[in-house]
């Protein structure tokens, strides 16, 4: 396109939006320039038919629809109590409530990652009577235990 | 009640004052369907995005601060919710106006009997509503919204920067060109 610049201003004009400086280069521009007279009556034609264009009928129903609908859902809230005020909470805040749950559920699981490895490098440096005995194991129980333990995987190394 | 303002009216409407509603749905009602109607094009679409919207300003009626403008702010929910809604039918071009196929039915006698024009202009008159109804689809989004809030709302160009986030100038010249536009699609 190529007076570009003109075409706000010829949009501006139409709504009386331009000062008279402006207008007066406008019309300036206008004279001389065949393009932009052809666009300036393109788009007050436009502006004329959006301007004459606005009436829509709403449908009659529509207000009594609209009206029942909003307070019943008022009505649900208030007759609720403390149910209806959590309710309502957790739809305002549903963002923020969803986002906490997560964290909250990825700091436990990841506390419980670090007790489990916890565990595992204590079960891993414990000797294995020690571990019977927490377990409550008894010394003879223990010795059949072990006993199959060497059996089974037969190197004779307390694991 | 109905002398109150907009700022008291939501303030009641969050406390659930059914009377708020009842005017704020008296007020704004025509604004927001209009409003949807022409942007989506869809009759029972822009039923359910006004009804949507006030569900919404009942449930949001907290986050209105006092002193901004309220018909700002509820022009952003409308459009947010139109384009919610319409998204599922984004994929429609052609555009359902109900009784757009037999126009008779759209006249009530009180219509017809106020004499303020006859039925052939009426007929024509809603043509050509239906052909720029037609026609604001066929623009891109912001230029559809921007031309909708400008010519029938009467928003001015920087509530409608506040509306669509852009600045005035750019709100100017997306003016010009959904004009220029919509006088190409008119045209043909």
């Amino acid at each position: 396109m190529p007076c570009r610049k003109w075409r706000v201003r010829i949009s501006k004009w139409h709504e009386g939006e331009l000062n008279e400086e402006g207008e007066a280069a406008l019309l300036r521009h206008l004279e001389s320039c065949r393009y932009c007279r052809s666009l300036e009556a393109k788009l007050r034609a436009v502006t004329g038919l959006l301007k004459e264009s606005r009436e829509l009928p709403v449908p009659d129903f529509l207000a009594q629809r609209i009206t029942a609908s909003v307070s019943e859902k008022m009505r649900q809230r208030s007759g609720l109590g403390i149910a209806g005020l959590i309710d309502l909470l957790l739809y305002r805040y549903r963002v923020t409530f969803t986002s906490g749950v997560l964290v909250i559920a990825l700091c436990i699981g990841g506390l419980a990652g670090y007790e489990l490895n916890g565990y595992a490098t204590v079960i891993s440096e414990t000797p294995s009577y020690d571990l019977l005995t927490m377990c409550g194991f008894s010394a003879e129980s223990q010795s059949t235990t072990l006993g199959l333990i060497w059996q089974d995987n037969g190197e004779g190394v307390r694991r | 009640m109905t002398s109150h303002s907009d700022e008291q009216l939501i303030g009641a409407l969050a406390r659930g004052d059914e009377d708020a509603l009842r005017i704020l749905v008296e007020r704004y009602l025509p604004s927001i369907y209009r409003f949807s109607l022409r942007y989506t094009g869809d009759e029972s679409l822009a039923e359910d995005v006004a009804q949507e919207v006030f569900l919404r300003l009942f449930l949001h009626a907290e986050k209105y601060t006092a002193g901004r403008s309220f018909r700002t702010w509820l022009f952003t929910i409308v459009r947010n919710v139109s384009i919610d809604l319409a998204r599922p039918y984004s994929h429609r071009k052609s555009v359902s106006l109900r009784g757009s196929g037999d126009e008779a039915q759209e006249f009530t006698p009180e219509s017809i009997a106020n004499g303020s024009s006859s039925q052939e202009d009426q007929v024509a008159n809603r043509e050509k509503q239906r052909k720029i109804i037609d026609s604001l689809q066929e623009l891109p989004e912001k230029q559809r919204a921007a031309i909708i809030l400008k010519y029938y709302e009467d928003l001015s160009t920087r509530e409608i920067a506040e509306v669509l986030q852009k600045t005035v100038s750019s709100v100017e010249a997306l003016l010009a060109r959904a004009k220029q536009n919509l006088a190409e699609l008119l045209k043909t």
